[in-house]
């Protein structure tokens, strides 16, 4: 039994991996549809939110992530768009990230085209500009000054919606969905606290437990974490997509790897054991 | 060029999954492509989007009257002179320049967002006192109305009724002493607790004796409680990331892009077996 | 018989609006200049009733246009303690921001803005005479005046601790575990007659962590001098290998073996990151070192570094302050310096006034935090939220 344990702590990682793999696209091709699934606190803070702001209400979104986390803030992204353009807000979409262009762009025509919004009435993009603290120190006294002109290189003053915001505390909300710095914790210190609006957003998991403070401490209303916080707000705005698709797969993980963490630590003290007997 | 950019996007993939066997030309040439394009992309965005955008329009629209938009400009081109060693010195000016201004604009921010505002959060009274106010009972009723009218409009407890009944728990917990009070309450003690003894582990000038060594060995059970739980949120967003790849795999595997997964992965594996058999050939006859 | 009705129904403060006491228009206090304040007391027996009607023009005489209309029951000074602090007669005044006129054709601002205050019941309206004020940009901004006073005491902390460490280099600093297993590991590498394998990080010179890393660097070069035990620096910046290449040449100089210094220790492998960790796990494979130092910033690749050392069955010291990291590294690793140990460590070593000095002004810093969040609590389990209130941020 010993020398069991002994072999399995030496085993070649690559098993795990083809384990790992398995229980990842298996239900990738089959879903599960394991049940429980149900929206959390922090989840439903971001969701009440944008629920209970007046129809019509302006709200910036930050897409500030790139194609690595992907998997993790566009289907967050889509719902809140989803949910957004459903309430009739009118949105505001730029970014921090020059690589979160092209994702910020397909999910802002993707939720704009299935809610029939009207682009310069109901929505405007933006796009990148760098800088990240200048660009929202100066869009905190002139948006038109730091974008003069939008993604499409038209005139910013021109478009409707624009006409109704010339600066960040002219938005009744600001939502980022953040891979890291720059991202929410720069927009809550040179945005936030010092033109006071209003500010939530989703973030990838490793920096959950990081922006974790802000939503203790009141400087953010809610979060949504990762890709399970995605499924939930798909399940709030029924529209599930494909972060309610991944839940199969990233729950079996989570006990592949839970179970093979206790195997682990049995095989490690039984072999240390072992040892100690031998010596 | 949606099948192509498919296949691309599935070989790439596929090269970079590769290194989980070994170290293989497919996955050197995925990385090498990867730093290129990545650079070649944030060059060219930042051409556009910097230079053009925010200094040459801006000098073609109006170059005496914001002609000094090249100040920053010039202190960039200074920074460049730090590979000459001769005028190396010149970048000094723009390394203070950034960082005063850096320092200016970031110190009185991150210790607004993350100390101040941080500690008056936490500054909170260990044991709630029950708000006994008008007002509150007010917002205790209207919490319990609207969580009534919910229950009545839905037969079983869906989320929202359950966020009803939630809100109508917080404002209860405001006025009487309850679980929910008690459970924020030791909240709050847990991270006040925790807050104090992370904070005596960091000190460094005095020794760790006594009392404060025993704050510290406290302050260690929480860090390492946070890093347990940043450990399982990466690895949680790592799967993730795993699942997004999958989907990827999956989406252009089918028929509509000539079944690209496929054909790749057995191209592939039929590639590292030949070169295997071919190295392990090398090494015996080495 | 009127006489009375009238009294009644003043009593009950639905009749007759009045002018209220006090209105007054100033600029706003502690701001760049983009708005003025009307305030004024609230009315006896004042009540939902009762609307507020702020209106506004460039000039005494009008025309007139409505800036801001609410009920008597919001609108208080105290809504507003960032202009306002939190007086507790705040709660009788109502107030109301007034935005700047934007400069039209020919005009130059800050433009002269006129304010009227009307009071208006279900049968009556009053209103007061016009005020004016112009909107000026402030030198001081008060809201953030708590932030200042917490800056210049940590400067001057600063200044005076980095002063004090230059007259006495023996500023006590507590010994970091994970230096004595440096220690050992050195000696460790010196009787196997195996090289150090030693990392900066993956960030520049301008990076604090990497600063400190290469002032350990200097540290384990001199012992590594002594001993005669070889080092290999692979290094992710071309700048960082320079310095090191010069910390490495100064200790090598300083312990008295010139010749055992060897420039090509500290080598540039690339700049892309997966490709340092690539080459980094090929060194380790092959060069099977006795011992691993990783400090500095790390990223994603940190798990990848300490696993493949981990399996040449080398000792691994590791210290970052990137937190996404340090649980990777102390999963893996013999001995990790959390977060600003490395600073400490670094300090501990080298004994440079100027981070000495630093070292403990930030647990000054770190004792007057704790000092506010423990008077903090105590104040606000006493319900006296003075403290509170200077905590507050606007």
């Amino acid at each position: 039994m010993g020398l069991f344990f002994q072999k399995l702590l030496a085993i070649d990682r690559r098993w795990i991996f083809i384990l790992l793999g398995l229980v990842v696209v298996v239900p990738t091709y089959h879903p599960l549809n394991l049940p429980g699934l149900k929206a959390s606190p922090n989840v439903r803070a971001v969701y009440d939110t944008i629920e209970n702001l007046p129809e019509g209400s302006k709200i910036l979104v930050s897409f500030d992530y790139d194609p690595a986390s992907m998997p993790e803030l566009a289907p967050q992204a889509t719902a809140v768009l989803t949910h957004c353009f459903r309430k009739k807000h009118k949105v505001v979409a730029m970014g921090l990230w020059v690589t979160g262009v092209a994702m910020a762009k397909e999910s802002l025509n993707t939720t704009s085209k299935e809610a029939k919004a009207v682009y310069g009435e109901d929505w405007v993009y933006l796009g990148w500009k760098p800088g990240s603290v200048a660009v929202i120190a100066a869009m905190g006294s002139d948006i038109h000054n730091c974008f003069p002109k939008d993604a499409a290189g038209a005139d910013v003053g021109s478009l409707k919606l624009m006409q109704r915001v010339k600066k960040l505390s002219d938005f009744d909300l600001v939502v980022s969905f953040a891979a890291g710095s720059p991202g929410i914790d720069t927009w809550i210190a040179y945005g936030s606290d010092k033109y006071k609006f209003k500010i939530t957003g989703g973030t990838t998991a490793v920096n959950v437990p990081s922006m974790a403070q802000y939503v203790q401490s009141g400087q953010m209303i809610g979060l949504i974490g990762a890709m399970r916080g995605g499924a939930e707000y798909e399940l709030l705005v029924k529209k599930p997509g494909d972060a309610t698709a991944g839940m199969d797969a990233i729950s079996l993980a989570h006990y592949l790897i839970v179970l093979l963490i206790i195997i682990g630590n049995i095989a490690f003290f039984i072999s240390r054991k072992r040892k100690g007997a031998a010596s | 060029m949606t099948i192509l950019g498919a296949w691309i996007a599935v070989g790439l993939t596929l090269f970079m999954f590769s290194f989980l066997y070994k170290d293989n030309p497919f996955y050197k040439f995925g990385e090498s492509l990867y730093v290129g394009i990545a650079l070649g992309y944030s060059l060219v965005r930042l051409w556009y989007q910097t230079w053009i955008d925010k200094v040459w329009e801006v000098l073609k629209s109006d170059a005496s009257g914001k002609w000094w938009v090249l100040l920053p400009v010039a202190i960039g081109l200074l920074l460049l002179t730090r590979f000459v060693p001769k005028v190396s010195w010149l970048s000094r000016w723009a390394f203070a320049f950034l960082i005063g201004y850096g320092s200016g604009m970031a110190i009185p921010a991150i210790l607004t967002t993350s100390i101040v505002k941080q500690a008056e959060a936490t500054a909170k009274p260990l044991v709630s006192m029950p708000d006994k106010s008008e007002a509150a009972k007010k917002s205790v009723d209207g919490a319990k109305a609207a969580w009534d009218k919910a229950k009545a409009a839905e037969p079983t407890e869906t989320d929202a009724v359950r966020a009803t009944r939630i809100r109508y728990e917080e404002a209860r917990s405001r006025t009487e002493y309850t679980f929910v009070t008690a459970y924020r309450d030791l909240t709050t003690l847990a991270i006040f607790i925790g807050v104090f003894s992370v904070l005596f582990y960091f000190f460094f000038s005095i020794e760790h004796k006594g009392p404060v060594r025993i704050f510290s060995r406290i302050g260690i059970l929480f860090l390492m409680i946070y890093f347990g739980a940043s450990y399982g949120n990466t690895a949680m967003g790592r799967f993730s990331l795993l699942y997004g790849r999958v989907l990827t795999l999956k989406k252009f595997g089918g028929g509509d892009y000539y079944y690209s997964t496929g054909i790749l992965v057995v191209v592939m594996i039929g590639v590292l077996t030949a070169l295997h058999f071919k190295n392990r050939g090398k090494e015996e006859r080495a | 018989m009127i006489r009375c009705l009238a009294a009644l129904l003043l009593a009950s403060g639905t009749l007759a609006a009045q002018v209220p006491e006090g209105f007054d228009v100033a600029d706003t206090p502690g701001d760049a200049g983009g708005s003025v304040v009307a305030s004024w007391k609230q009315l006896p027996n004042e009540d939902a009733s009762v609307t507020y009607v702020v209106s506004v023009s460039r000039s005494k005489d009008g025309p007139w246009e409505e800036a801001s209309r609410f009920p008597a029951t919001g609108g208080f000074k105290s809504d507003a303690p960032k202009y306002f602090w939190f007086w507790s007669s705040n709660r009788e005044e109502h107030f109301v921001e007034i935005p700047a006129f934007e400069p039209g054709e020919g005009e130059k601002g800050p433009i002269e803005i006129w304010v009227r205050l009307e009071v208006v019941t279900p049968s009556a309206t009053a209103a007061t005479a016009p005020l004016s004020a112009t909107p000026r940009p402030n030198w001081w901004n008060w809201p953030k005046t708590n932030v200042f006073v917490f800056i210049c005491l940590f400067g001057v902390a600063t200044f005076y601790l980095i002063r004090r460490a230059r007259r006495d280099p023996n500023l006590f600093i507590r010994r970091i575990p994970g230096l004595d297993a440096m220690e050992e590991a050195i000696g460790r590498a010196t009787e196997m007659g195996k090289p150090i394998l030693y990392l900066n990080g993956l960030d520049g010179m301008s990076s604090i962590s990497t600063i400190a890393s290469t002032c350990i660097l200097g540290q384990v070069a001199r012992r590594v001098a002594s001993y005669d035990t070889q080092i290999s620096v692979p290094c992710y910046d071309p700048v960082v290998m320079s310095v090191c290449q010069e910390v490495m040449r100064e200790a090598f100089y300083s312990s008295g073996r010139p010749d055992s210094y060897r420039p090509e220790s500290a080598f540039f492998v690339t700049n892309d990151q997966f490709g340092y960790v690539a080459a980094v796990d090929g060194i380790m494979m092959r060069e099977k070192p006795a011992a691993c130092f990783y400090f500095g910033f790390y990223y994603a690749e940190s798990l990848l570094l300490a696993e493949t050392g981990g399996t040449t069955g080398a000792i691994q010291i590791a210290g970052t302050d990137s937190v996404t990291q340090l649980p990777f590294f102390i999963a893996s690793c013999d001995y990790t310096l959390i977060g600003e140990e490395l600073y400490a460590a670094s300090a501990y070593l080298s004994r440079e006034p100027i981070q000495l000095g630093s070292l403990v002004a930030q647990d000054w810093g770190k004792i007057a935090v704790l000092g506010v969040l423990l008077l903090g609590t105590l104040a606000s389990l006493a319900r006296l939220d003075f403290f509170k209130h200077l905590l507050a941020t606007f």
